[in-house]
């Protein structure tokens, strides 16, 4: 939550449509997954792939996907990032250039997920149907990109 | 000679509880687990310290009975907190996950820099925090006295013997099935009994 100004300029209440993805949106309850390309809160998104590259990533060239999930009160994303075997919720924030790196659910894949439907109470761990289901919207519905480590 | 200039009155610095304190654990919990003033979709402060007194509430139930959830033989919340894999980034308490601390000194940093436009929002999200883990649970001043779990909102359930209760602030709120009693050994025994 470093102090960026560029930020402000989006500090409105996020109001999106589906984003022409009236099949992801049909298919689900209550919220959708969506692209994140015109949602302006995530128009910082190769900026902030590139900050967590150089922080956290280890190898020269990165895969991405990010997907967003929208319901009627707010939207937030899900980062795929194969190269390095993890799955990021990005939670936007305003004076915020390092929402992936201090994300509160930063889920290793190796570690982090469940088989079976059972995650025995905890807050962040996710089963393995989830990161599938997640990750499969994300190919079909979301927005790639690839990041070099620049540092 | 004119009036003295004035001085601006000295802000007190937020602090949290030391980190080896149980009101500590939970303030720093709190604080990563709930959404910041600076989310940019509906913020509502009074929603996000009720999200807190669910958290609060939960640690508290957690710790009747921590078996349940992944932490026997807790006997404080900070045990309830740490053991298990039921809180991200607190598996080794009071070190922090770094991303997480970097983001839990971001908060304070704001929270206690005058000059910053959100510094007022985020004193009271910090003094929330501090709020729900100092004050009396006794009665319960949570929402749903019966809370005992809380994920990320539309990432699933906490597991098959869970009930949804609300989403606030971004997580979603459970309570606990009761356990159905089991079935008496000789039933027929169990029938007399009742005769």
């Amino acid at each position: 939550m470093r102090s960026v100004a560029r930020f402000a300029k989006y500090g409105i209440a996020v109001s999106i449509a589906c984003a022409a993805l009236a099949t992801a949106c049909a298919a689900q309850t209550g919220w959708a997954w969506v692209s994140i390309r015109h949602v302006p809160a995530f128009s910082d998104v190769e900026a902030q792939l590139q900050m967590l590259v150089n922080v956290n990533g280890h190898e020269k060239t990165n895969h991405f996907c990010v997907i967003g999930q929208k319901d009627k009160a707010s939207v937030q994303a899900y980062v795929y990032w194969p190269t390095e075997q993890k799955l990021i919720l990005w939670v936007p924030h305003l004076y915020d250039d390092e929402a992936l790196v201090t994300s509160d659910r930063y889920l290793d894949l190796k570690r982090d997920v469940v088989d079976g439907n059972d995650v025995h109470g905890s807050t962040y761990l996710v089963t393995r149907s989830f990161v599938n289901t997640t990750v499969q919207a994300c190919q079909e519905h979301g927005d790639k990109f690839t990041i070099q480590k620049s540092n | 000679m004119g009036s003295p200039p004035k001085t601006a009155k000295p802000q007190t610095q937020i602090v949290l509880a030391n980190s080896s304190t149980d009101a500590g654990a939970m303030e720093r919990l709190f604080l990563l687990e709930a959404y910041t003033p600076a989310y940019v979709g509906t913020y509502d402060a009074t929603q996000n310290l009720a999200a807190m007194r669910l958290m609060r509430q939960t640690i508290e139930n957690r710790l009747k009975s921590p078996g349940q959830y992944m932490a026997g033989g807790a006997t404080t919340e900070t045990d309830i907190i740490e053991l298990g894999n039921q809180f991200a980034g607190f598996g080794t308490y009071p070190t922090l996950d770094p991303g997480m601390m970097l983001r839990l000194q971001d908060i304070l940093t704001i929270a206690n820099n005058p000059k910053h436009p959100m510094q007022a929002a985020f004193a009271q999200f910090v003094n929330d925090a501090i709020t729900a883990a100092t004050e009396s649970t006794t009665p319960s001043v949570a929402k749903y006295p019966n809370v005992t779990a809380w994920r990320t909102k539309n990432s699933g359930s906490p597991g098959p013997r869970f009930q949804m209760l609300e989403t606030l602030s971004g997580n979603t709120f459970y309570s606990t099935n009761p356990v159905p009693p089991l079935p008496h050994r000789n039933a027929k025994h169990s029938n007399k009994k009742k005769h």
